[in-house]
């Protein structure tokens, strides 16, 4: 087989676990902010029942 | 302060320099949080520019290797990611080591934050080895020494990675999968001199502190990657961190104080 083959194989499943790896906290920070936010809303909304 | 005690060593304020206080500031998770969220961007940046020259010249203005052709190319991935994966390694069991004895929770923090992080670097480095293998030695995959204690790398890795989850109380995961990491550290310098101590079908280090044996056209690249992998790896270590802090501190004043006003 072409070696370019085996380049462009080598390459892209470095780009597909790295970037996965990359991407996953970003997802995981912005969806723990939105827990955090939505919980100190539900917070404050109870004292302010109270 | 008095003349008396100015004279008197005993009642002096202590020494701190710049680097002590700095250490002593990453202990505390709010000051921690503020901290990483200045570094991640200049450190994404930093990869960015670092990868796209490194790539640049590894790929279009090195010279094909007279004995391999253009297959060596796929070394300015493999070497960075077969180094990351050893260094963050020994930095996590560093880090588990200084958990472990001091009982320091962003050391624990940091350390498991490094281990998917060096299990991404261990696959990468293993499968893009794997397919320069089949163009160089005819087979993707040999059991010779290099390899196999990789691959046991990449099972540490995994090995620390479940044993933090496997616990309800996660301090005491990140306690015993520290335990673990610093333990699995006599695996790295059975990777490093596997390819001294048994014959094998990996050749041995072309870089050491002697010097390098390849031209400057193919070493500058790789030396550019290896300093973005770095960054990579920085960058990915804080952003994780971060999320752990604010999973393990939801409930805390300092994370409602750092959270007023971000969009989600």
């Amino acid at each position: 087989m072409d070696h370019f083959f085996f380049i462009w194989c080598a390459y892209g499943a470095a780009a597909i676990i790295l970037g996965w790896t990359a991407i996953s906290p970003v997802i995981s920070h912005r969806r723990a902010i939105r827990e955090q936010q939505a919980n100190s809303g539900a917070g404050n909304q109870h004292d302010a029942n109270a | 302060m008095t003349s008396e005690s100015a004279h008197n060593p005993a009642q002096r304020p202590p020494r701190t320099n710049a680097l002590m206080l700095f250490f002593h500031h990453l202990g505390s998770p709010p000051w921690f949080y503020a901290f990483a969220g200045k570094c991640v961007p200049v450190l994404w940046i930093l990869f960015a520019v670092l990868t796209v020259t490194g790539l640049y010249l590894g790929l279009f203005k090195a010279p094909p290797d007279y004995l391999q052709g253009e297959s060596f190319r796929i070394m300015y991935i493999h070497v960075p990611a077969a180094w990351m994966s050893m260094m963050i390694y020994a930095g996590m069991a560093v880090m588990g080591f200084i958990a472990l004895v001091w009982r320091i929770r962003m050391m624990e923090v940091l350390a498991m934050c490094s281990a998917p992080v060096g299990a991404a670097f261990t696959l990468a480095a293993l499968i893009s080895g794997s397919l320069w293998g089949k163009p160089t030695w005819g087979t993707y995959w040999v059991w010779d020494a290099r390899l196999t204690s990789e691959l046991v790398l990449l099972f540490l890795y995994l090995g620390v990675m479940a044993l933090y989850s496997a616990y309800d109380d996660q301090r005491k995961g990140a306690r015993a999968a520290c335990l673990l990491a610093v333990v699995g550290l006599v695996n790295l310098p059975i990777i490093h001199y596997s390819v001294k101590w048994w014959n094998t079908l990996h050749q041995d280090a072309s870089i050491g502190l002697s010097g390098s044996s390849i031209h400057p056209s193919m070493l500058w690249p790789l030396l550019i990657m290896a300093i973005a992998t770095k960054c990579f790896y920085l960058a990915n270590l804080l952003t994780r961190a971060r999320v752990m802090l604010l999973e393990q501190d939801g409930r805390k004043g300092w994370v409602r104080d750092a959270l007023a006003g971000v969009r989600g």
